[in-house]
């Protein structure tokens, strides 16, 4: 698997994503309008009405159903939530195959001013789906995995303000072959952390003011093993690469607005973009835009 | 007050820890024998040739014949090289973004992309004391092709470059044995080889510079040792041009002229032959019968 096919995976994700206005496929943000829901033996710990979901250890209200342009889910129990990414099944007619991707999030109970979530994405990159990052090859094969793990926790210091912490880590692995005028073979590993911080201030019940910060505080070099054969020569490689610029972060303050089932969330910001869905950031800097839309059954 | 479920909590330290493994990525393997001393002396002649014994000179290199074009083994290396740096640069692409270290081992058959002929004569016409006497031209006699000959090196790749100096063998190949104090002898047999590519070479560059070739413990295809140290004050050692020329870094007090130093001689592929000493160049026709001097700048 060449190195080059985990980032423009991506980055036809994240191209799909942001044709279709959104930036962030996690967590759908369901913010609850959840009437019954959260459960909270805890005042501090409680999110209120239109507290939102993503970067937070908060989770929809039990036989909930979010709607939006980056995920659909459901929440089964209140503590329990189930879901896939919309963007990568639209991806279906220009891949040639579906890429399946789905998540869980769990919670703990209200037990304290703080709570935690731990979440856990799929994203699965079939050999078909993969034929068309070889676009020079004749034939191709194999198989990408990538599985974002996000821990989460959050707390309300003061009624209208929530505070979030997440950290992040990204799993990717990787084989596969193609033949062209180059034939290769191989499979690639990396990994990544980042940690995100995000402070939501509600003004009112249909707006609020939100400050997203993220850091990358681990990475480590993506190994590529294979083999490829170029006019006679037959090369056997076992490489790692490595990101050249050390500090990758990003500051985006947004707004949340609010029309009763329908939600948008917007952002603009600077630094590094973390693709959305696979969660790897880009290194250039450059603006950042946040986007999501969202309905709530 | 719905219940809580308290298994979600479990998940909070099983799942981080499974995941928490961390990709074992390659590194640059240590830089292999120094030869820059060695190779920097092809560019620094040291004797001050009268005129007269260049064409002596010269007229003996010609004697030998045209040597086959890039020199069998010695002129696949450039190949291999350069292939094995292509492939590189594709499986690791967005060369800009990324550091790639790690190792690759190539090999190419010495047959590949062959224009030499299927019958290799060992030339021996040395003038004088000929130091590779011991060696029997008939015994080294190769008849039909060298199917199974094959080059093998050891790549390192450190901070996006193929280091400067590579290890490897050849493997029942066609080798250029040269001598400070004799003519050259193309023999079929086994050697290991280290290779100074002049500098570090970018990933995805082109390999313009000539490459120093040293070859140790030969051994021809009937089983006969060859004591390269014996053949010239570095052992065998030749450098590669770009356009396949082969240049030899000789004594000439051995064709008879009557200084001290070393001066580099230059067999092209058409025959002609180049003649540098500390003052300048002499350009020979094929067959060494004129020489035109053109002073270093």
């Amino acid at each position: 698997v060449r190195v080059r096919s985990f980032f423009l995976t991506g980055t036809l994700l994240g191209v799909a994503l942001a044709l279709s206005g959104a930036a962030r496929a996690d967590d759908s943000p369901q913010r609850s309008a959840r009437g019954t829901v959260s459960v909270s033996t805890s005042e501090n710990a409680a999110p209120h009405d239109t507290q939102r979901f993503d970067r937070t250890a908060y989770t929809p209200d039990q036989g909930h159903l979010d709607v939006g342009i980056e995920s659909v889910e459901f929440a089964p129990l209140d503590q329990l939530t189930f879901g896939t990414y919309v963007p990568t099944w639209l991806l279906t007619p220009l891949l040639g195959a579906p890429v399946p991707t789905g998540f869980v999030k769990v919670r703990t109970p209200f037990i304290g001013p703080v709570v935690a979530s731990l979440r856990a994405n799929v994203i699965y990159f079939s050999g078909a789906s993969l034929r068309s990052q070889f676009a020079e090859a004749a034939s191709a094969d194999g198989s990408l995995w990538i599985v974002p793990v996000e821990l989460a926790v959050s707390a309300h210091p003061m009624p209208h303000l929530s505070e979030s912490l997440e950290l992040m880590y990204v799993g990717v692995t990787g084989n596969g072959d193609a033949d062209g005028s180059t034939t290769i073979r191989g499979s690639a590993a990396a990994t990544s952390v980042t940690l995100s911080s995000l402070s939501e201030l509600r003004v009112n019940s249909a707006f609020a003011v939100t400050l997203m910060g993220r850091v990358l505080v681990h990475q480590d070099a993506v190994s590529v093993q294979g083999n490829a054969t170029s006019d006679g020569t037959q090369v056997d490689f076992d490489l790692g690469v490595r990101r050249r610029n050390s500090f990758v972060a990003c500051v985006v303050p947004g707004v949340e607005l609010d029309f009763g089932k329908a939600h948008l969330d917007l952002g603009l910001g600077y630094g590094s973009y973390w693709l959305p869905v696979v969660e790897l950031p880009l290194t250039s800097y450059g603006l950042v835009p946040e986007a999501n839309l969202y309905a709530r059954f | 007050v719905r219940p809580k479920s308290h298994w979600g909590s479990k998940l909070f330290v099983t799942v981080p820890l499974l995941v928490a493994g961390c990709v074992d990525a390659p590194a640059a393997p240590p830089p292999q024998a120094d030869l820059s001393v060695d190779y920097a002396a092809f560019d620094h002649p040291t004797a001050v040739l009268p005129d007269a014994s260049v064409q002596t000179i010269a007229t003996s290199f010609a004697a030998a014949g045209t040597l086959p074009e890039g020199m069998g083994a010695f002129g696949l290396i450039r190949k291999l090289v350069s292939d094995t740096n292509q492939v590189l640069a594709n499986e690791t692409g967005l060369l800009d973004q990324f550091t790639v270290d790690g190792t690759a081992i190539a090999r190419l058959p010495c047959t590949a992309g062959a224009t030499t002929p299927p019958i290799i004569t060992a030339a021996s016409v040395a003038p004088s004391d000929d130091s590779t006497a011991a060696l029997d031209p008939s015994a080294i006699v190769v008849g039909g092709d060298a199917g199974t000959g094959q080059l093998t090196f050891n790549i390192g790749v450190e901070n996006s470059n193929v280091q400067r100096t590579l290890r490897g063998s050849a493997q029942n190949c066609q080798l250029v044995l040269p001598s400070a104090t004799a003519l050259p002898v193309v023999t079929m047999g086994s050697a290991d080889l280290t290779v100074d590519l002049g500098q570090s070479l970018a990933l995805g560059a082109d390999l313009t510079l000539p490459i120093l070739v040293q070859a140790t413990h030969v051994q021809a295809v009937d089983g006969t040792s060859i004591d390269t140290a014996a053949l010239a004050p570095t052992g065998d050692e030749v450098r590669v041009t770009n356009d396949g020329a082969i240049q030899i870094l000789v004594q000439p007090s051995t064709f008879g002229a009557p200084v001290m130093g070393t001066v580099v001689v230059t067999l092209f592929t058409d025959g002609s032959i180049g003649v540098r000493d500390q003052r300048g160049v002499w350009s020979c026709t094929k067959g060494g019968a004129s020489c035109a001097f053109a002073a270093s700048s």
